[in-house]
């Protein structure tokens, strides 16, 4: 969706355009607050955040703005704002550093560049050797192992038996390691 | 783990690329979910709404409310403070001063009611004010923000809702700060966050605390802890971490401020071998400040070019510079000087005490020859072995004596000019100290003091 859009949307019915956004966007935000959050926050607050970041995309939405293009930079924004905010909250150690000679050091680029990138690259080496899998073994592996479903729910979402779940996950799994092994990857 | 269990923890904390691949490919939420959540959302939603612009309550008409900004405070202090002095004509500057502000007009005073609606921020709109970061990861530098950085910023800031509470409000929570300086032409203050959703907003040492939304605080501590700041940090002293102090320097530190050299076209397939000779320095050379005490001069220039020289068997790197100023009055700008420290490279032949003779022992015993000695040279190092960069301004800690001007300490008596700082260097090469040129100059010749 457009900012365009939206805004045109927005004059007709606010509520409508509000539904629309959230429908389009729910998926892509959940994935921001869920990827943010997932080992530490529980289903209920990152779904709590989820529903605050959209409280705050109507609030803070101006219409007076001349803004052109994809609305989900706007909305991706926030999303990460507010996860890092509960994360902060909720997850964060407490790194309290004295502003000693540790302080005084330059941050080591070459080697946070280094990680990033390594970390971004692995991550798509993962991703990509998870899709070879095919359908529906991908999204098994996905829902199970990332978003932490039960083999009911995504028997559900898959038009499965939960046993065909259970059996298809097993060997998927076993399929994705050796596969993973060979790109040099353990998880 | 068992064999049938997966880790995706790499996953997490992704970049957005990967978060828009994952959103695409897998669904977070059923359709179900979505219903329940929007539901959710729509409360939300209203309670905020309701929040920020509540819904017209009985007023009573002819009386104007008014939310009275963090400048009338601050106005009203310094203006006491200059009415003390009787300096009125100085008044009225600071007046028209603080009123020449786009968002902060004098015409505030009395806002009418729907300006509580207009969310702008209690001490005036930052959006077009230039604004710096710091925080516990990089303290004591600071980075700029973008110009879009700070429209996005000033969204958060002026959206958020600010009340004001009493400034000995003890924390509510302990971690780590984020410090955001504003600079509204020429008008300083600086904000401190707190994780506990308080912040504290500092003028002229007066300190006005606030409750503040949860969109201003993640915004800011969002900025302070970008991940795109590596080649924006610009250096500050501790002491100008002020709100009026952040802005004295204003060019970021370069990923180098000291190269290692390269080697001469005229030693290229040359044999060379590396030597650390050992020096006795009288103090810690490494120590800027025992290398100022027995400096007698601060010479600052722009190096114009970097060459290995040799004398007696020693090596030693010749820095030519364009001297832009100095502070004992010896040299003027635009001069051209040669400054000199040990390490470089240095020929075998020169090195051996007797170079007619025409076999020489190696150090594994065997017999060298005069090609072997002709073509073989010491690189020898120094310290870091890290040179000037040419085209860089560096000051030198220098002493002159009969034989000429040198820069004491070797290369640890050169740092580096990043705009109106001076930043050390040392054989870790990751620690710098900074220092401003009345700092530098202060301790010249204090050589009695050190004995």
């Amino acid at each position: 969706m457009t900012h365009e859009e939206f805004r045109r949307e927005l004059k007709r019915s606010p509520e409508q355009a509000h539904r629309a956004l959230f429908e389009t966007y729910c998926n892509y935000v959940y994935t921001i607050v869920y990827n943010r959050l997932r080992s530490c926050a529980s289903r209920e607050d990152i779904e709590e955040c989820v529903c605050s970041v959209f409280a705050d995309v109507f609030v803070s939405y101006d219409t007076d703005k001349d803004v052109s293009g994809d609305i989900s930079g706007f909305i991706g924004t926030i999303a990460r704002r507010r996860a890092a905010a509960l994360y902060r909250r909720s997850c964060a150690r407490e790194t309290d550093l004295p502003l000693d000679d540790e302080a005084l050091q330059l941050p080591d680029y070459a080697q946070d560049t280094e990680k990033i990138s390594d970390d971004g690259e692995r991550r798509k080496v993962l991703l990509d050797t998870i899709a070879e899998l095919g359908e529906p073994d991908a999204t098994i592996i996905m829902q199970k192992f990332y978003y932490g479903r039960s083999a009911r729910d995504i028997a559900g979402m898959l038009s499965l038996t939960p046993e065909n779940i259970r059996v298809r996950c097993s060997r998927a799994v076993k399929k994705l390691k050796g596969m993973l092994e060979k790109s040099d990857i353990s998880i | 783990m068992k064999n049938d269990e997966l880790n995706l923890d790499l996953l997490e904390n992704a970049d957005d690329k990967t978060l828009k691949r994952l959103s695409e490919e897998y669904s977070a939420v059923t359709d179900k979910d979505v219903s329940r959540l929007y539901v959710r959302a729509e409360k939300l939603y209203d309670s905020r709404k309701n929040e920020l612009c509540p819904e017209p309550q009985d007023t009573v008409s002819g009386v104007e409310i008014y939310r009275r900004p963090l400048w009338h405070k601050l106005l009203a202090a310094a203006s006491v403070l200059v009415l003390a002095a009787g300096a009125v004509s100085g008044g009225a500057l600071l007046i028209r001063n603080f009123s020449s502000r786009p968002d902060d007009s004098l015409t505030d005073m009395t806002e009418p009611e729907t300006a509580a609606c207009q969310n702008i921020a209690p001490f005036g709109d930052i959006s077009a004010a230039r604004v710096r970061f710091t925080g516990a990861a990089y303290v004591p530098y600071l980075y700029e923000a973008t110009a879009e950085e700070v429209s996005e910023l000033a969204e958060a800031f002026n959206l958020a809702a600010w009340e004001e509470i009493p400034a000995d409000t003890p924390l509510g929570a302990d971690g780590e700060s984020a410090l955001v300086y504003v600079n509204s032409d020429g008008q300083t203050f600086k904000l401190v966050f707190y994780p506990d959703g308080t912040a504290d907003c500092v003028h002229d040492d007066i300190t006005t605390k606030y409750k503040v939304s949860e969109v201003a605080v993640s915004a800011a501590y969002e900025a302070v802890n970008s991940e795109n700041i590596y080649d924006r940090l610009i250096p500050c002293r501790f002491d100008d971490l002020t709100e009026d102090g952040v802005w004295k320097n204003n060019e970021a530190l370069p990923e180098k401020l000291f190269d290692e050299p390269a080697l001469p076209e005229e030693l290229e397939g040359k044999y060379i071998i590396d030597n650390t000779p050992l020096y006795d320095f009288a103090w810690d050379i490494e120590d800027v400040r025992k290398d100022a005490a027995y400096a007698d001069n601060i010479i600052i220039g722009t190096v114009d070019s970097v060459s290995f020289k040799s004398h007696g068997g020693t090596a030693y790197t010749a820095i030519d510079i364009i001297v832009s100023e100095e502070a004992a009055g010896k040299v003027s700008a635009g001069e051209h000087l040669s400054l000199g420290i040990l390490g470089g490279y240095v020929s075998m032949k020169e090195k051996m005490s007797d170079p007619g003779v025409q076999a020489h022992a190696s150090p594994d015993g065997s017999e060298l020859k005069d090609y072997d000695v002709d073509n073989t040279y010491y690189h020898e190092t120094v310290g870091t072995g890290l040179v000037p960069i040419v085209g860089r301004e560096y000051a030198f800690l220098t002493r002159s004596d009969e034989n000429g001007c040198s820069i004491v300490g070797e290369e640890y008596g050169i740092l580096y000019k990043c705009d109106n700082l001076y930043i050390s260097h040392t054989s870790m090469a990751s620690i710098n100290e900074f220092f401003d040129l009345d700092e530098l100059s202060s301790m010249l010749g204090k050589e009695d003091s050190l004995r």
